[in-house]
């Protein structure tokens, strides 16, 4: 699950819950279902070419035993690498970018890629008890997780970067561009 | 006596003066269908007293007060209705429209710079304005254009247009166009982002609304 973010945003007391500036755990799963959906969109694609050629290759079991662990490895490496460099690299996923959301160290800086690493691993170890190194992002005042607290992050609002700027119209209806 | 000799005598003058009356009269006849007296007019008439007389006649009062008598009697309204009546009207609309005059009219009113200024004033007026409403909003407008629309001429037109290969050409031409992707693209993202939006700001709600089942449950104060 993301997770995280800024130092950089000042941890003043909201008055609601809602409008803190920090992500809650509806927001962030969310974002991490995204995320999901990209991971597995991605291998689906693979694996579905590869099983096309396997239609047509004789392929010996043995090699297809082999194949199957490189796949797996692969899928670790290519959703350990997804978090990794993105949270290394700006703190956004492609989840985190639709929810408006950054993982970002808790006291300021770049997050770099030895902490999202930390962070990664924090994540797995959040979610195999049952998921229980998620609560405490339902109870502490800065929404950090079991991940947060090991990598010292926490996840922010972004700024909606997209708002309509005072005095001007953002986009031009379509109609109006076809002249 | 006296009045007998008065009552001859009357008759007698009455018969001399009618005699002499008709004496003058066929001596006048005489006169008039001699071939000199039409000499003699001929000569009066091209003679520059006659041109005297008529520039004098002309400069003088007599005109003013013909044209005076004239309007007192309507004479005319009496010389138009007559005219009219005898079909002069119809004769010279036909004249004039058969003949070239009406079209030499027409180009050099066409040339003229006064025309440009009535058309430009005619065009930017707003009575103008007010009756293409009127038409436009008539009726009589909307029966005709029902009309067209239902007559077998509009379904002709459309269907050898959806046959020919120009149309097709034509919307395809269109739909790769740049300004038609693009706003086929910013539409769809606007559309999106506008659904992305909505998401976000339900999850924030969502946030602070699980947050406070669990401390509710956990019997904890709110945030």
């Amino acid at each position: 699950m993301s997770s995280g973010t800024a130092a950089a945003v000042s941890p003043s007391t909201p008055d609601r819950a809602a409008d803190a500036p920090y992500a809650g755990l509806v927001t962030r799963s969310l974002a991490f279902a995204v995320d999901a959906a990209v991971i597995d969109g991605a291998a689906l694609l693979v694996v579905a070419v590869v099983a096309l050629a396997g239609t047509v290759l004789h392929i010996p079991d043995d090699v297809k035993t082999v194949l199957l662990a490189i796949g797996a490895a692969a899928y670790v490496v290519w959703g350990t690498g997804y978090f990794v460099s993105f949270w290394a690299t700006g703190g956004r996923t492609l989840g985190n970018r639709v929810m408006y959301i950054r993982v970002a160290p808790a006291g300021g800086g770049k997050l770099g890629y030895r902490r999202a690493v930390l962070r990664f691993a924090g994540l797995l170890l959040a979610v195999l008890p049952l998921l229980l190194g998620l609560v405490p992002i339902l109870f502490n005042d800065r929404r950090r997780g079991l991940q947060d607290a090991i990598a010292d992050t926490v996840v922010v609002h972004d700024p909606d970067r997209r708002a309509p700027r005072p005095g001007g119209a953002r986009h031009a209806p379509a109609s109006r561009q076809l002249r | 006596m006296l009045g007998f000799a008065m009552r001859v005598g009357g008759a007698v003058g009455r018969t001399a003066a009618s005699a002499a009356e008709s004496a003058f009269l066929f001596a006048l006849d005489v006169t008039l269908a001699a071939p000199v007296a039409e000499a003699a007019v001929d000569r009066v008439l091209s003679s520059a007293l006659a041109e005297r007389s008529l520039d004098r006649v002309l400069a003088g009062p007599l005109v003013d007060a013909l044209a005076r008598d004239l309007v007192k009697n309507s004479v005319p309204q009496r010389l138009a209705d007559q005219l009219l009546a005898a079909g002069i009207a119809e004769e010279v609309a036909t004249r004039l429209l058969a003949g070239p005059e009406l079209h030499r009219v027409i180009d050099a009113a066409l040339d003229s710079p006064a025309f440009d200024r009535v058309a430009d004033k005619v065009v930017n007026s707003p009575a103008l304005e007010r009756l293409a409403d009127d038409v436009a909003n008539s009726p009589a407008m909307e029966r005709a254009a029902v009309r067209v629309v239902e007559s077998r001429l509009v379904e002709a037109v459309v269907r050898r247009l959806l046959e020919s290969d120009e149309l097709w050409l034509l919307v395809g031409e269109i739909a790769r166009s740049e300004p038609v992707t693009d706003a086929i693209t910013q539409d769809t993202l606007g559309f999106a982002g506008e659904i992305a939006a909505e998401v976000r700001a339900l999850s924030r709600g969502g946030d602070a609304r699980v947050e406070r089942v669990a401390r509710r449950m956990l019997r904890r104060s709110p945030k």
